[in-house]
């Protein structure tokens, strides 16, 4: 019996990448971002496929092949959830506490700083137009 | 933008970047509020939110945080993520904002219209090559 190609294996993989790299796309939103739950659900869904894949290449390896190909791809496949994982959940938390910084209810100290067009932008004079600021702290390095 | 503008709220972002980083940084994304570079990251480290050696050079840099300070000068309302993918959005700071009855009262509600549609935090330009979008979920 000639043995069948064994297509879950590729059909899982193939998630398994568009799980990855849809990120790329998907970061864009705040809703798929804060939390990656579309790219975690396609990882589940390829890790599915290719769970089903090695198990028919395995259990049946007559009719089925991917013995060899099917475990290549299952590890390229971790590893790639491995690099997901901790580029969006690992990396992303490595900043310090903030329990060191100013609080609700202290006064915000003044401050004299040039803008984009090395103008000097004083925080107590944006305020004395009886304004309020919202003042955004970035990491920068675009 | 305009509705913060409308609550008489004025935005303005910090960071260790350069003037020029900045200009290239609002050109590209249309932001309408002006960047403040803090290259020595004084005023950083005086809100406390330094994150010492954070840039990939090895220099201090902000951590993301924001602060609302209202017209007498008192911090009002902040947020620090956990994550950098993971920021206040518009919608949640115009809330908050609306939430602080005396915020409110201080801020004194003068009406602006500027049309302008841009949010204190925007998502990337789609037209942003690919490098551009993996940076945006990271530094700003």
């Amino acid at each position: 019996m000639r043995r069948s190609w064994n297509s879950f294996l590729w059909i899982g993989f193939a998630v398994v990448l568009l799980a990855a790299f849809s990120f790329l796309y998907l970061v864009q939103f705040p809703a798929t971002r804060d939390f990656p739950w579309v790219n975690l659900l396609l990882f589940a869904v390829g890790g599915g496929f290719l769970a089903v894949g090695l198990k028919r290449a395995f259990a049946n390896p007559k009719r089925y092949r991917g013995r060899v190909s099917g475990v290549i791809l299952g590890v390229l496949s971790l590893a790639i959830f491995g690099l997901f994982y901790y580029g969006t959940f690992v990396i992303t938390r490595n900043i310090p506490s903030a329990s060191g910084a100013l609080r609700t209810g202290v006064p915000a100290p003044d401050f004299t700083l040039s803008d984009a067009g090395g103008k000097p932008v004083m925080l107590s004079k944006l305020i004395s137009k009886n304004r309020a600021v919202l003042l955004i702290f970035y990491r920068g390095y675009w | 933008m305009s509705d913060f503008r409308s609550r008489g709220v004025e935005i303005v972002a910090i960071s260790v970047d350069s003037n020029a980083d900045s200009r290239k940084l609002c050109s590209s994304r249309g932001y309408t509020f002006p960047f403040l570079s803090d290259p020595k990251a004084e005023v950083i480290r005086r809100y406390g939110v330094l994150h010492p050696r954070g840039g990939p050079d090895g220099h201090d840099i902000a951590r993301p945080a924001e602060f609302l300070v209202d017209s007498s000068g008192i911090i009002r309302w902040e947020n620090f993520t956990d994550s950098i993918l993971i920021r206040a959005r518009p919608e949640a700071v115009l809330k908050a904002i609306d939430e602080l009855p005396p915020v409110r009262a201080a801020v004194n509600l003068r009406a602006q219209t500027e049309p302008r549609p841009e949010g204190a935090v925007k998502a990337p330009n789609m037209r942003a090559p690919l490098s551009r979008i993996l940076q945006a979920a990271y530094p700003c």
